[in-house]
């Protein structure tokens, strides 16, 4: 388990000369962010990475904080080369985006919490991992640049498959953006993993607007259960309009079991994951009710 | 002047002496040991579960800039003798059939990881990059995965020249067994399976080899047994003994019984070490551990029990299938864990009348390889919840079953020929229940059910080895029983001790010091321990099966006893006292006459007698301070009782399931050091959840293994498991000098009952059985659905 040979490391302090190096190397080229994905993917010699670009010294990367676009919109950027931990304990996040912690707070362990990068994270597009489901609930936008510019995705266009991406062999994530909530708007997620701090059996993510507790909007997701996280569109159809009791979160809950599709692996059958949507569907939407009721998202 | 104070270290939790250095970093393992001029192996290996190697291009690899040396199966086979000698062969009667094994697989392959080149460079990078280059022609053959399968006539043989795919049958048992079915009120009879799972030690195997026409051979390997590994290694190597030392690093990162075997690796780091005339280094890589090492368990269980309707067990039936791998390591060529289960299968009850027909089948899967809790863990499955079952199908309490059916006298010896030294089984149980409340979870469960919560309760026994003599360790093994240690006492006053056993994490630095410090008289840091190296240590057998609080440590005793004798005589000598010798206390590093508390000689003055000033010592007397014992328990063997129970949640919906308490009773006679034990008895059931619910080796019909890295390979961290409550309930043996028993070994054994029986009370429903491992949520959810 030793990489193959690595002709060449660079570790640029800028992010225009991290683009240069991305524009001559391409798919020779691996981005070394956190690690935590690439470094296990070339012991195994299943990522062949004859050059690497070291971008932890790149300072354009680490944004991290409230900003105000052009368009006055106030949005959380969150720069690529943000650590797990950060997003699991930072007092912006708990206060105004809990279920970004939610997230965050149960990948792996304390190790790789401090090592790995939200941006490292989505860009491997591993469908059973934590961070791609409440980007997609938050509707964020991911904003990649290169030598020829940049392009802005919403994080659904983002997303193509199983460790699949928009993303071109020269670009590189340069942050995300997730929008201020609506007033009334609540988020959660839960993942359930085999062992503490595993990749997800299955897990769920839900937003909802309230508004005299009648639901104004909600976004949903579901992670781990087939090679891309799946957009419960006819559950969140059901909730739009509703209001909301109990008994409709846990008719949302039985929409969402019927709608999902899911597949089968070695962690568990295709009907045992749809057992466990059901069984904590529920919770997560009542969880986001209830912190839409607190006014937090 | 110092007071006359016996300063008593045994039984005092102090901290391991070895910690400081582990903690510092500076820990000395085989990953750290390299040799001037060491070369590194990297081995290509089957991609095929059974397949005839058509051919083998190696020329690129061998171009490839950086590389010494590329080998192939051949070459290595015409060097040495099949490695299976007779030394390392069992001998536990039944019929046995043996597989020719060499380190290489030279025209054909039998599971997906089998050894195929040898890749050999200056460092390990280029040694993996050639060994991509290896070009290998393959032709499958059908693959056997499944044990029952392969137990058909018509099925192919995975070794060619066999009658058939079983490695060893054999009966085991006594008594009047169709008596016994005859009479009963009841007879139970289920399917109980096992699966293939065991341990995965944080450091991998490795070894390190090195070779000169003058001083031969010299092997570092993190062995259990260096000394048998030496012995073997002689045989099939044909060197002379006095050319192959083999040394044991003094740290070795966890061995679970995987680090017991002689495998074909450790064969082919030597004969290249020979073949080069360089040093040769192997490190397992992670990959290649989890393909090879750690798999066991892996027992089909077709258990009947005869019944009276008072819920005594009268007589036992049992057919068990396990699946073996491929049966090519060497000590215990994978059967010898199955025959444990079978052997000590009636665990801590009295049932006369046994028949038990083992059948180990070979597969296309790697060797099974010993893991704590040797053979018995899915035998402890089958028999304690089988009991449970039987509780459930009369109507009566699980415990007064238990209860019932416990091994009451001492000495006991069971039906399959195992001896029960000593013990209180029964007031160990009745512990159990008292520290559980068992009345009143009854009663908290009844409630909770009122408010929809499922609460359950649940137990299991595990008499587990603790060493095993000579009488019976040399059939199983080949090897004696006998724990060895030499005592000495150095010109400084300082005692040395060497231990013949070579510990993976037991805390022996500890241990036997605390035990030689008594003796002595002497402070702990005033001992050192020596181990590992076969060329300074006395013969024994190795650190495995609870051998070390048994047999090692009692030997260090009675070399300390048998030293004792001399340094009484010097002291009345030099004291100028006519004594009887036994007059003597030993205390703050001195010798006290009994007599007078003023006649006193101190330690360090007789050791300046003994050996720097010889013409001091009583006439005729010899020089020096050293004494070595060997010990051998009174009594074929020695078994230590553990009681565990558990307290679970179940959800009904998912299957899932919280383990509210978790308490385990315990006796290991006299603990040497209850910190010790206690860090044994939680490592253990950590292991043992980790085994019963999230561990589990699977391949899929190609034979190919899906858990190859601990992503896959899910073992629990300490979020995943309760709180463990420990009670001692020690009864000393009278079969060690200083009552003490091995505590460690066989702590995960009684898990999976437990849980399974706190799980299946939680459910309480007619029919509701776990009758496979593992018992994961979603295994649970399917018996529970299933039944419906």
């Amino acid at each position: 388990m030793y990489p193959a040979p690595i002709s060449e490391y660079f570790a640029p302090s800028t992010l225009e000369e991290c683009l240069d190096l991305l524009d001559q190397y391409g798919n020779q080229a691996k981005i070394l962010a956190g690690g935590q994905s690439l470094i296990p993917l070339l012991k195994l010699r299943m990522a062949d990475a004859p050059i690497i670009i070291d971008i932890n010294r790149v300072i354009e990367l680490q944004e991290f904080g409230e900003k105000f676009l052009e368009s006055g919109n106030r949005v959380l950027r969150i720069g690529a080369l943000t650590r797990h931990k950060t997003l699991a304990s930072h007092p912006l996040v708990l206060s105004k985006y809990p279920i970004i912690s939610d997230a965050a707070k149960y990948i792996g362990d304390v190790q790789i919490r401090n090592r790995g990068t939200i941006g490292g994270s989505l860009v491997h597009a591993d469908p059973a991992a934590d961070l791609p489901v409440p980007i997609l609930v938050l509707d964020s936008t991911l904003r990649l640049v290169s030598k020829d510019g940049e392009r802005t995705f919403s994080a659904d266009e983002f997303f193509l498959g199983l460790m699949m991406t928009v993303i071109e062999p020269n670009e590189i994530l340069a942050h995300i953006d997730i929008p201020s909530p609506q007033p009334g708007t609540g988020a959660a997620y839960y993942k359930y993993s085999a062992v503490f701090g595993d990749f997800a059996i299955i897990s769920i993510g839900a937003r909802i607007t309230l508004q005299d507790g009648i639901c104004q909007s909600s976004r949903i997701y579901l992670g781990g259960v087939n090679p891309r996280p799946q957009r419960a569109v006819e559950t969140e159809e059901f909730l739009n309009g509703k209001t909301i009791t109990s008994e409709i979160l846990q008719k949302a809950t039985d929409v969402m079991v019927e709608e999902v599709i899911v597949e089968s692996d070695m962690r568990a059958s295709d009907t045992f994951r749809k057992v466990l949507l059901k069984q904590y569907g529920f919770d997560v939407l009542s969880k986001a009710v209830q912190r839409a009721k607190e006014e937090q998202i | 002047m110092t007071t006359v104070s016996e300063t008593k270290w045994v039984g005092r939790a102090i901290r391991r002496r070895e910690d400081p250095r582990l903690l510092a970093g500076k820990g000395k393992y085989i990953g750290d040991i390299t040799l001037p001029g060491t070369t590194y192996v990297h081995l290509v290996r089957s991609t095929h579960a059974h397949a005839r190697i058509r051919n083998i291009d190696t020329t690129k690899a061998e171009n490839y800039p950086g590389v010494v040396a590329v080998v192939t199966g051949e070459e290595v086979a015409a060097a040495m003798k099949p490695m299976l000698v007779p030394s390392i062969i069992p001998r536990l009667g039944g019929e046995l059939q043996i597989p020719t094994v060499y380190p290489l697989a030279i025209d054909k392959v039998l599971w997906v990881g089998d050894p195929i080149v040898a890749i050999i460079a200056e460092n390990k990078y280029i040694a993996e990059d050639a060994a991509q280059l290896v070009e290998i022609e393959y032709e499958p053959l059908p693959v056997l995965e499944d044990p029952e399968e392969a137990l058909k006539s018509d099925s192919p043989k995975i070794h060619e020249d066999w009658k058939s795919n079983v490695l060893w049958h054999g009966e085991l048992g006594d008594g009047d067994v169709e008596k016994a079915f005859r009479e009963a009120d009841y007879i139970l009879s289920e399917r109980f399976y096992g699966h293939r799972t065991g341990c995965a030690p944080l450091e991998t195997r490795g070894a390190v080899a090195s070779y000169d026409d003058f001083t031969g051979l010299t092997l570092y390997i993190n062995s259990q047994r260096p000394h048998i590994l030496r012995m073997a290694l002689s045989q099939i190597l044909n060197i002379p003994h006095d050319k192959v030392r083999v040394i044991a690093p003094k740290d070795v990162g966890g061995a679970f019984g995987t680090k017991a075997p002689i495998y074909r690796e450790d064969l082919l780091i030597c004969y290249l070490a020979m073949k080069l005339k360089r040093p040769v280094k192997w490190i397992e890589n992670r990959m290649e551990s989890l393909m090879t090492i750690g798999q066991e368990r892996d027992q089909i269980h077709y258990l009947e029990l005869a019944v009276r309707k008072d819920g005594k067990i009268l007589g036992l039936r049992d057919r068990i299938i396990a699946d073996v791998g491929d049966g090519r390591t060497g000590v215990y060529l994978g059967f010898v864990m199955p025959w444990l289960g079978a052997a000590y299968l009636t665990n801590a009850f009295d049932i006369p009348n046994v028949h038990i027909d083992l059948s180990c089948v070979v597969t296309n899967k790697p060797c099974l390889s010993p893991s704590r809790a040797f053979g018995e863990f899915p035998a402890r499955f089958a028999m304690d919840y089988a009991l449970h079952l039987v509780a459930r199908e009369l109507n009566l309490d699980p415990r007064d079953v238990f209860e019932k059916n416990i091994i009451k006298k001492f000495p006991y010896v069971t039906a399959t020929g195992i001896t029960h030294d000593s013990g209180d089984y029964v007031g160990a149980f009745k512990t159990l229940l008292e520290a559980l409340d068992y009345d009143r979870v009854k009663q908290e469960q009844k409630e909770a059910r009122k408010n929809g919560r499922l609460i359950g309760v649940g137990f299991a026994m595990g008499a587990e080895m603790s060493g095993i003599g000579s009488q019976v360790f040399v059939a199983m093994e080949n090897q004696p029983g006998y724990g060895s240690a030499t005592v000495k006492i150095d010109t400084h006053g300082m005692v040395q001790v060497l231990e013949g056993d070579s510990p993976q994490g037991q805390g022996h630095e500890t241990t036997i010091a605390q035990a030689v410090a008594d003796e002595l008289g002497v402070n702990i840091d005033d001992i050192y321990i020596s181990y590992g190296d076969t060329f300074a240590t006395p013969f024994a057998s190795g650190t495995l099966g609870n051998r070390g609080a048994s047999y090692t440590v009692s030997a260090a005793v009675l070399a300390c006893r048998k030293l004792k004798t001399k340094i009484q005589k010097i002291a009345a000598y030099l004291l100028g006292i006519e004594s009887d010798s036994e007059e003597f206390i030993f205390a703050n590093r001195e010798v006290i006459w009994k007599k007078d508390n003023s006649k006193r000689v101190s330690l360090d003055d007789i050791a300046d007698v003994a050996i720097m000033a010889p013409t001091k010592l009583p006439p005729g007397m010899e020089a020096g301070l050293e004494a070595t014992a060997y010990f051998e328990a009174n009594i074929a063997s020695m078994l230590s009782i553990g009681v565990h129970g558990a307290v679970v949640e179940v959800n009904p919906k998912t299957g899932d399931y919280k383990i509210l308490r978790y308490v385990v009773v315990d006796d290991c006679g006299v603990p040497i050091n209850p910190m010790l034990v206690r860090g044994q008895v939680h490592g253990g059931v950590v292991m043992g959840i980790g085994n019963t619910r999230y561990e589990k080796y699977i391949y899929d019909e190609a034979g190919q293994p899906l858990c190859t890295t601990l992503m896959e390979y899910h073992m629990p961290s300490a979020a995943d498991v309760p709180d463990i409550e420990v009670i001692e309930y020690n009864v000393p043996t009278p079969y060690t000098p200083l009552g003490t028993k091995g505590k460690g070994e066989g702590v995960p054994g009684p898990v999976p009952a437990t849980l399974a029986s706190a799980i299946t009370d939680a459910i309480d429903r007619p029919g509701f059985k776990l009758l496979n491992l593992p018992l994961t949520p979603e295994s649970i959810w399917r018996a529970l659905n299933e039944d419906k």
